[in-house]
């Protein structure tokens, strides 16, 4: 425990400095930093992975038609619900969570949150826009933390908020004790060198588009992100997912960004990396 | 006698009912193809990677899922890369005969821009007659009010002559590939492309018989936006995008038919809503930006 409390310790500085590495050089920066530091309070005790076991949700959703696609299955609602609510933020969060809760068995309901709402427009001749539908989207949490990729719900919702189909993947996975190959150091420079590369990608991007002005990190989570092993094999690592925006040159709009970093990627195991060379 | 004519009078316009209908169904023959401007004439402007792609993967996966699901419709495609895609080639009349047109380029509110030096296609300037158009190309159907508060950032209306409904971007666009170092000890190349956008929209509209708007909306959301990585391709960074479609909307055979809502399999064959039409339409979706909790 003292270990991780050093590494933490270490990381949040490390992460400080490459804040400042990145001003001098980018559009896009890093800031508010100290979110990290605080989630980071509840840090890892041990290194732990999980190891994809089983692709498909096994269980059944009553009153729904059930069609598999290669890598989720659709649920299209047979008997829809008669619900008459505004399509608004507030609104599609309490019915996705809701709809969840009635239609999915309860260890599903219990391991989810609403991650984004999104809402779809509709502009006759010269009216104002109305919002005529809406889709939730949300996440897996394991041992409380969200997983980013790989295992969601998406809800889909008419234009007076009821459910017409939800698109799902919920794997099986089993949790794994890794060991880390790298010392703490090595660990926060790879951390911290990802999250460089990755801002570097962005800052080339908008370079390149000529239709960005600056951006911004805004936050940063702890999370549970994919990753594939060379095999092929997919495992989810803990990771630090960090959300941000930034506007073009000629529009007021915030646009989201979000990158995830793994917190050590060496974790991955090294037996099936290891044969997939030979 | 009277009888007699009111009989045949009945009979013609009971045969006429069926013969004048505008038809929905699967043409006998689908032509596909476009425009990508991928460099510009003495790089009058930047580079917009992504487009020769994007167009040969669309027009790839168009013609294989349709020759899978479909084997009897004759298939057709025309591309006209950089050089070839000239202002003077756009506007061609030939190019109405596409039925489905594709455009990736740089571009604005009503503009889009060609490979000849300062050549811009402005919506006056281009009625399109294709059954379906998509342009990817930044804010050409851009939301809101100018700085004078009264005009609109984009007027769609004057695109349309009998084209159903142009699918295009209220935002800006990326296209090209993001590639990252990836799996054990970073020693692999993981790689992210934006034409997946052009192959999943194919799939879902054709294979998977999903509405034009559905398709579209969700392979923007998918491949340049985000999605929980369904596609698993552990993507290094997401953007926001906001997909757009607009329509003229009206009476068909009868029926009040919105184009949002055209399936491939189900499609009106031939131009609709030329003259006769209720007005004009359009749909676009914000994507919330994520928030997790821990």
């Amino acid at each position: 425990m003292f270990k991780v409390k050093i590494l933490v310790i270490l990381c949040l500085a490390n992460t400080l400095f490459a804040q400042i590495s990145v001003d001098d050089q980018a559009r896009f920066e890093i800031r508010k930093t100290n979110v990290l530091a605080k989630k980071s309070d509840k840090s890892i005790d041990e290194n732990y992975i999980y190891e994809v076991v089983d692709d498909r949700f096994a269980g059944v959703v009553p009153k729904t038609k059930k069609i598999s696609f290669s890598n989720y299955d659709r649920f299209e609602i047979l008997s829809k619900t008669r619900r008459r609510v505004a399509l608004n933020d507030k609104n599609m969060r309490a019915a996705a969570l809701r709809d969840v809760k009635d239609l999915l068995p309860k260890e599903v309901g219990d391991s989810c949150a609403v991650t984004a709402v999104n809402l779809e427009y509709e502009q006759k001749d010269n009216g104002n826009p109305r919002v005529v539908a809406s889709s939730v989207l949300l996440h897996r949490k394991i041992d409380g933390i969200s997983v980013r990729g790989n295992s969601f719900i998406n809800m889909e919702y008419d234009s007076d908020g009821n459910l017409t189909r939800f698109d799902m993947r919920w794997p099986k996975y089993q949790k794994r004790t890794v060991r880390s190959r790298l010392s703490v150091n090595e660990i926060q420079k790879s951390h911290n060198e990802l999250l460089n590369q990755r801002v570097e990608i962005v800052n080339k991007d908008i370079e390149e588009s000529k239709v960005a002005v600056k951006g911004k990190i805004k936050k940063s989570y702890r999370t549970l992100s994919s990753i594939k092993g060379s095999m092929g094999e997919e495992y989810l690592i803990p990771s630090v997912t960090y959300v941000g925006s930034f506007n073009g040159n000629d529009d007021d709009n915030e646009i989201p960004i979000v990158i995830d970093v793994p917190m050590d990627e060496s974790i991955i195991p090294q037996e099936k990396a290891i044969a997939s060379k030979w | 006698m009277v009888k007699n004519m009111k009989r045949m009078l009945f009979l013609i316009l009971f045969v006429c009912s069926f013969v004048c209908a505008q038809r929905q169904g699967l043409p006998s023959l689908f032509s596909v193809g476009g425009f990508a401007v991928q460099k510009y004439e003495a790089n009058w402007a930047n580079e917009f990677p992504g487009g020769e792609d994007g167009l040969n993967v669309l027009v790839s996966s168009m013609e294989r899922h349709i020759k899978d699901k479909y084997p009897s419709v004759d298939l057709s495609s025309t591309k006209y890369f950089n050089s070839a895609a000239t202002r003077k080639n756009f506007l061609d009349a030939k190019t109405n005969n596409l039925n489905f047109l594709y455009y990736h380029g740089h571009g604005n509110a009503n503009f889009i821009t060609m490979w000849d030096k300062y050549q811009y296609v402005y919506n006056t300037q281009k009625k399109f007659k294709n059954y379906w158009v998509m342009l990817v190309a930044c804010n050409v159907f851009r939301n809101g009010l100018r700085p004078d508060g009264k005009t609109p950032y984009s007027n769609q209306d004057p695109w349309f002559d009998g084209v159903h409904s142009i699918l295009g971007f209220a935002s800006i666009v990326w296209g090209g590939t993001l590639s990252r170092s990836c799996g054990f000890l970073n020693l692999s190349t993981c790689r992210q492309h934006s034409w997946d956008m052009e192959e999943e929209f194919a799939e879902r509209w054709i294979k998977n018989k999903e509405t034009i708007w559905s398709a579209f909306k969700y392979a923007v959301y998918n491949q340049l936006y985000d999605f929980g990585d369904k596609y698993e391709r552990n993507k290094p960074y997401l953007k926001g995008i906001i997909p757009k479609i607009v329509y003229r909307y009206g009476k068909i055979n009868g029926v009040s038919f919105e184009p949002y809502e055209e399936k491939f399999e189900n499609a009106y064959q031939g131009p609709i809503f030329q003259n006769n039409y209720d007005g004009i339409a359009s749909r676009w979706v914000t994507y919330g930006t994520p928030a997790y909790e821990d």
